[in-house]
């Protein structure tokens, strides 16, 4: 998570010192790949921090307060509606990325 | 008033905003899954037109109503969770695959042309969410939930599988369908065709809700459920308006009024919810949770309330905004 942080926050000074200086954007190709790995590389250390302040805590859910035992539900059939929402959103991740990629295709053909 | 009280004032503003915005939107899905004749196309067009701008919007107010609940009122959160934890994941699956599959067919059709399936995923699950969102409250005007100290006692079936929990499910079923159908008059008021068509609609669904209130009525009657207590006692005044008003909001739409329709359909739903709201207080979930009893400590509630406040000057004008950019008539938001 710092690793990305920081490595974002390089890719991004760098372009903009760049920029400023030859008054125009910069088309080095090792900036650019960089520039394209921060997408993911920020939604990766966005999550790897989450991961670190739920799994840090761990067994208090409120530090210090309340154990993560006692919070939990004692609602029935907890495993099968896990199950319901994993398999929900991974239907939905999985229509949303095809019709990512076909509307990126027809953008395509469109301009080509 | 307590500050507590004001707070459950608040949260049930909320529910009545909800049941008024977002209750249009599951009934603009129900009459997309029931489009038919020779302008079912029209009809879907006018469906999807309507709710495109706003839909998600007005999930901002079950949001509140959920982190509201949870802030001011934890016990009371904690009973409902357990004891409705059945209808509320299957009405909380719906709201999702609804909004998804709302998306996923306006923005498909853009890439591959209609993609049908997603539209009968959207209308059915326009259908299941307010029928199990209906049969919770129904479980709890009806007293059906048990929780003496905040313990939940009852089953986990109790309240919302009973005969007057199914009728009430339908109810709120049928008076979303009768929201949206007034709504799409209103917005169609210029093409007289489509507007025979939600007429036709309209009247069908006010005809249908009208019986099934009074038959949750009747089966109050004889189970002698908490529901006609409340109905009869503090709600009797708002009741007795419900019964009134009823007949006038079938009367504009009979007579194709769209917006006198419109605000007696709208009116209709705050009276039959504000007249268990009344005469239910103060319980939050009769007959064991009060809202003085299940309140979170003083600090917590008047910080919400500063917290209520300050978003409240900050929502409520960009959400005006949103509606007249949207809804008023306003030819350039026509595409």
């Amino acid at each position: 998570m710092v690793g990305l942080g920081t490595f974002i926050g390089l890719v991004a000074a760098l372009f903009w010192f760049l920029t400023a200086r030859r008054r125009s954007v910069p088309t080095g190709r090792l900036l650019l790949l960089g520039l394209i790995a921060a997408g993911p590389a920020s939604v990766i250390a966005m999550e790897a921090g989450w991961f670190v302040t739920e799994f840090g805590r761990q067994p208090w859910i409120v530090y210090g307060v309340m154990r993560t035992s006692e919070a939990a539900t004692s609602a029935p059939a907890l495993g099968p509606t896990f199950a319901l929402f994993i398999a929900i959103y991974a239907g939905l991740a999985i229509t949303t990325g095809r019709l990512l990629l076909m509307l990126a295709a027809r953008t395509r053909n469109a301009t080509t | 008033m307590s500050t507590a009280g004001l707070i459950a004032g608040v949260l049930w503003l909320a529910l009545t905003a909800y049941a008024v915005l977002a209750g249009a939107d599951f009934g603009g899905g129900v009459w997309d899954l029931f489009a038919g004749g020779p302008r079912a196309h029209e009809q879907r067009n006018a469906v999807a037109e309507a709710m495109g701008p706003v839909w998600e919007a007005n999930h901002v107010w079950l949001i509140f109503m959920i982190t509201g609940l949870f802030t001011a009122f934890p016990v009371t959160f904690g009973v409902l969770a357990l004891a409705l934890y059945i209808p509320f994941t299957i009405a909380m699956t719906g709201i999702v695959l609804r909004g998804a599959s709302f998306a996923f067919r306006a923005h498909g059709a853009e890439a591959v042309g209609p993609t049908s399936p997603w539209g009968v995923i959207f209308g059915v699950a326009s259908v299941v969410t307010p029928f199990f969102l209906g049969t919770a409250a129904a479980a709890v005007a009806s007293g059906s939930i048990h929780a003496p100290g905040g313990h939940l006692v009852s089953g986990y079936l109790d309240g919302w599988t009973t005969p007057l929990a199914i009728v009430i499910g339908l109810f709120a079923l049928s008076i979303c369908a009768y929201l949206a159908a007034t709504y799409l008059m209103v917005e169609n008021e210029d093409q007289p065709a489509l507007l025979a068509d939600f007429r036709r609609r309209a009247i069908a669904a006010a005809l249908v809700s009208g019986a099934l209130a009074l038959l949750a009525v009747a089966i109050s009657l004889f189970d002698g459920s908490r529901l006609l207590e409340s109905l009869t006692g503090r709600g009797l005044p708002l009741f007795i308006l419900a019964l009134l008003n009823g007949p006038l909001a079938l009367w504009a739409v009979w007579r194709s009024r769209p917006r006198i329709a419109r605000v007696a359909v709208i009116g209709q739903v705050v009276l039959v919810l504000w007249a268990w709201a009344i005469g239910q207080w103060p319980y939050l979930v009769p007959p064991d949770l009060t809202i003085s009893a299940t309140a979170a400590p003083a600090a917590t509630l008047t910080g919400m309330l500063v917290v209520i406040t300050v978003g409240g000057l900050l929502l409520l004008p960009s959400l005006w905004l949103l509606f007249r950019v949207f809804k008023a008539r306003n030819p350039q938001a026509r595409a």
